[in-house]
């Protein structure tokens, strides 16, 4: 119900909203410089179909390079049910109105024009491993030789609060999308003196700085326009989980007096009436309540058996992305979905996109994965309206134990937040959206 | 896939370490401004093909590929040993690249890059910051193939 309604909603956007999409320049460049498909080089030697379950960050990656690495023999299918993409990434300064929903929406006619993907706009109905096809709602079947899953990532339900609730009353806003739109409003409502309440799930969870980022906008924009009033973050790990010296001294210092940071704050259950939020710290009273539920591989990698790490991740082996669960030897999992060292996040989905690309692209070539690959790991996030942070890691594999590790010395985070990396932040943003999704 | 595709494989890694191999040595011969130098993808692809000997089959297709589609499209470089480890700029300084929101690496010389890289290393500047650690999650050698990658890409 959610996901139809959630569908409903982009169905009216995209009426409104596609043809203006934020990266029309892009595509007018890429267009004027090259003729469709032209930067697809012929047969080289790759030959195979591969079908893309999800259109986001890994996805629509995964799909570029194929075509881009793999040339005319590898025939490439994007399954999405969505007609555009909307960004998690930047989705944050859609809540204190930095930039607008619409400005985070991507279409997949780039990829369509430059790279000659065909695109299926239509959900999936059930995978066989095996017999190599993909059943879509609208009746069609898909053969391939190589599946891609990139399903992204699906929300518990936290105890307490009511299907459609996150849509309605409580938006966590984990996805850039309507809800985004309405925790936005639901802060634009609040009085001085009131307090905006939010929680973190235990980690793994999508975009590790994510929630403290959305800490300081929501304080930043708060202390500005709405004096006195509070943000409380309850967050059930024992700490910062990333950039702790930024976000740290952010709490402390830029927004001090306005963000109270509880750590170790597990979540019991949320009263909805009253509307508290009942810890393991104790419990908070707030005028907006923003729980970001625990998460887990879309929905899609369950129903079809691919989730075998904890009972949500789908575990890969990171040379390939290729799945680990027997007999599903023809199917990658990339991106947030997927078990592995890395973060769960845009950038680093697209990196992940690329070596399974690669990957693939060999295996059709009669040769083996790239027995070294590197991944990274970079993003920008914003402190205040007009200065941000940033964090990078960059990881290779370590044959010993299978896993991407951290290349010594290779992560940091910023010195200091300013407004120089606010103004990276918006190159960085719009360059990993064109090099995803032009 | 069966196991035995994968002990294929596994053989077929030996053959991409010795190509990687083939063509990190053939650098030494070469200027460092490749690209300068005026020689092109396709005739060094050869080059590099003809020295690793008739075992890396995807590579001769690549070099042909690469002569046909001409030093337009970076894709060109087909089966570039660099290929997958320059992508991780890709994010920032555009596919192949180019267009990106930072500096366009398509086309430099690989000098440049790897100058620019070590210096990072080396030297702490705030507004480098981000660079300099990415410039530390590279070996030297990895760093010149994806260095040649971009100074092969064509601008």
């Amino acid at each position: 119900m959610k996901r139809r309604q959630f569908i409903e909603m982009c169905g009216v956007a995209a009426v409104a909203g596609v043809p203006a999409l934020s990266l029309a320049d892009d595509k007018k460049r890429s267009r004027s410089s090259s003729t469709p498909s032209s930067g697809v080089p012929g047969n080289t030697g790759a030959n195979g179909r591969v079908v893309v379950i999800g259109g986001g960050m890994g996805g629509a990656t995964v799909a570029k390079f194929l075509r881009l690495w793999g040339g005319q023999g590898v025939q490439v299918t994007l399954v999405e049910r969505s007609s555009f993409y909307i960004s998690s990434i930047m989705s944050n300064l859609v809540l204190n109105q930095q930039r607008t929903i619409e400005e985070l929406y991507f279409g997949y006619d780039a990829l369509k024009a430059n790279y000659g993907i065909a695109v299926e706009n239509d959900s999936v109905v059930d995978i066989d491993p095996t017999g190599r096809k993909v059943w879509l709602a609208g009746g069609k079947v898909l053969d391939f030789d190589r599946l891609v899953v990139a399903p992204g990532i699906d929300f518990d339900m936290l105890p307490g609060l009511d299907a459609g609730d996150y849509d309605t009353l409580f938006p966590h806003a984990w996805k850039g999308g309507a809800q985004t739109t309405l925790l936005g409003q639901q802060i634009r409502a609040m009085q001085s003196g009131e307090t905006f309440v939010m929680t973190i799930p235990k980690a793994p969870y999508r975009c590790p700085p994510g929630p403290y980022e959305r800490a300081c906008l929501v304080a930043d924009w708060l202390k500005k326009n709405r004096p006195g009033a509070r943000v409380v973050v309850l967050d059930a790990n024992p700490g910062i989980m990333a950039e702790a010296h930024t976000f740290q001294n952010a709490f402390d210092v830029i927004h001090r007096g306005v963000i109270d940071y509880i750590p170790n704050a597990e979540i019991d259950h949320i009263d909805r009436a009253n509307r508290m939020v009942y810890t393991t710290m104790g419990a908070w009273n707030g005028r907006v309540i923003n729980p970001i539920p625990s998460q887990r591989a879309g929905s899609i990698a369950a129903d079809t058996g691919l989730v075998n790490v904890n009972d949500r991740w789908a575990g890969v082996d990171v040379l390939s992305y290729q799945s680990t669960v027997a007999g599903a030897e023809s199917v990658h999992i990339i991106g947030d979905a997927s078990a592995t060292t890395q973060p769960k996040a845009g950038h680093i989905a697209n990196a992940e996109a690329k070596v399974c690309a690669d990957a693939i692209t060999r295996l059709f070539a009669g040769m083996s994965p790239d027995p070294s690959p590197v991944t990274n790991s970079a993003c920008y996030s914003p402190i205040t309206s007009n200065t941000a942070s940033w964090l990078t890691a960059v990881f290779g594999y370590d044959p010993a134990t299978q896993t991407m590790k951290v290349v010594p010395n290779a992560s940091g985070e910023a010195a200091a937040p300013s407004k120089n990396n606010y103004e990276q932040m918006n190159k960085w943003f719009r360059s990993l959206m064109a090099d995803t999704f032009v | 896939m069966n196991g035995l595709t994968w002990k294929a494989g596994l053989l077929a890694v030996g053959v991409l370490c010795a190509t990687t191999a083939a063509f990190a040595e053939g650098r030494d011969d070469d200027s460092e401004g490749a690209s300068e130098s005026g020689y092109t993808v396709s005739s060094r692809l050869e080059k590099k093909v003809r020295t690793s000997s008739k075992q890396d089959k995807s590579s001769l297709a690549a070099a042909s590929t690469s002569s046909s589609a001409g030093t337009s499209a970076g894709s060109a470089i087909v089966g570039h040993p660099g290929r997958l480890l320059a992508s991780n700029c890709f994010q920032c300084h555009g596919t192949d690249g180019r267009n990106g929101g930072f500096d366009s690496l398509a086309g430099e010389s690989s000098r440049e890059i790897i100058g620019e890289l070590t210096e990072m290393r080396s030297k702490y500047e705030d507004d480098k910051g981000i660079m300099r650690v990415h410039a530390f999650g590279y070996s030297d050698e990895q760093l010149r193939l994806l260095a040649d990658y971009f100074a092969n890409v064509g601008r």
